[in-house]
């Protein structure tokens, strides 16, 4: 995945660097790269929210379009994965407003990867075998913090920014989300049984 | 406490991000970029060719009315060193004044109206 790949490119370019480059060139073929980088990231996210691999494509792209005609508007220091993570997230809620898609909103997060397919088998824990159903016991704000912190690797701080919800918010999303899924599924290693 | 109230332990801690990981599976571009990449150059193209048109139509438009402005402002020097010489020339005359009265008070009031909104100001 991109954002794994860390912040440099096998040329050894840091995403700070990119976007220096992209705002002095103007020239989106300095763009690709950040692209490249991020699109995994931000089309799983999209898939998340919508639950429609097609809808959350053309967000997608919109999401990138967006931020390469903002692009220099981001402020030093901010960190470019939680910046175009941001923009699509508030992509999203514009779309979903637009399209009045709220009986989606519901249960999209908890849905299945229409286009990944992900089925979670956790190697032979009885206790969490779906985690789409996992996450179908979630509250919305739950689920979001979970899926930004666990799947995303994002700090509190950075969930916080992203999703305009308090910090004291976040982090009681995170322990309450975390306290139910191991009140029903259990978290217990593989090896547990 | 609580058992659910409990922090996690590292164990679980990891276990989590284990699970939520697979909520995001590498997806391949198949030409993803290239398409954002084809949609910005378009748009950045319709941009430039919308301003383009609009400056050529605007400046259509407005060859009309500007020749006539240009011809009204080539006028205006004449016209007004003509009023200055005839003010210049009968300020002391009693029936000039009398004649002109009402647009020397609207000249007046309009020199001192920036002064009063000043001092209205302070």
């Amino acid at each position: 995945m991109g954002s794994r790949a860390g912040a440099r490119t096998p040329a050894g370019h840091r995403d700070e660097e990119l976007v220096a480059r992209a705002i002095a060139t103007g020239n989106p073929a300095d763009y690709d790269e950040l692209i490249r980088r991020y699109q995994s990231d931000v089309r799983n996210w999209l898939r998340h929210l919508t639950g429609d691999p097609s809808w959350a494509d053309d967000l997608a792209q919109e999401t990138f379009i967006r931020a390469w005609e903002r692009l220099h508007t981001i402020s030093d220091g901010k960190k470019f994965k939680a910046w175009i993570m941001k923009i699509a997230y508030n992509m999203f809620l514009q779309s979903h407003r637009r399209q009045g898609r709220e009986a989606r909103l519901a249960d999209a997060l908890g849905r299945e990867q229409l286009a990944t397919e992900s089925h979670v088998t956790t190697g032979g824990d009885a206790g969490v075998t779906d985690l789409p159903r996992m996450l179908a016991a979630l509250t919305e704000g739950e689920r979001i913090a979970m899926v930004l912190c666990y799947a995303y690797g994002m700090s509190h701080r950075e969930i916080t920014e992203l999703t305009d919800m308090p910090l004291g918010t976040v982090k009681s999303h995170i322990r309450r989300g975390a306290a139910r899924i191991r009140g029903r599924f259990g978290l217990g290693s593989p090896a547990d049984g | 406490m609580d058992r659910l109230d409990r922090p996690l332990t590292p164990d679980e801690e990891g276990r989590l991000s284990e699970l939520f990981e697979t909520l995001t599976p590498p997806l391949e571009d198949r030409g993803f970029s290239a398409d954002v990449l084809r949609r910005i150059r378009r748009r950045a193209w319709l941009r430039r060719a919308v301003l383009g048109t609009a400056v050529i139509v605007g400046g259509i438009l407005a060859l009309g009315p500007l020749s006539e402005l240009s011809v009204l402002l080539s006028g205006l020097p004449a016209l007004f060193s003509e009023g200055l010489i005839a003010v210049a020339t009968s300020w002391n005359d009693p029936a000039w004044l009398a004649q002109n009265r009402i647009a020397l008070i609207l000249a007046v009031l309009a020199a001192s109206v920036p002064g009063a909104i000043r001092l209205l100001e302070r």
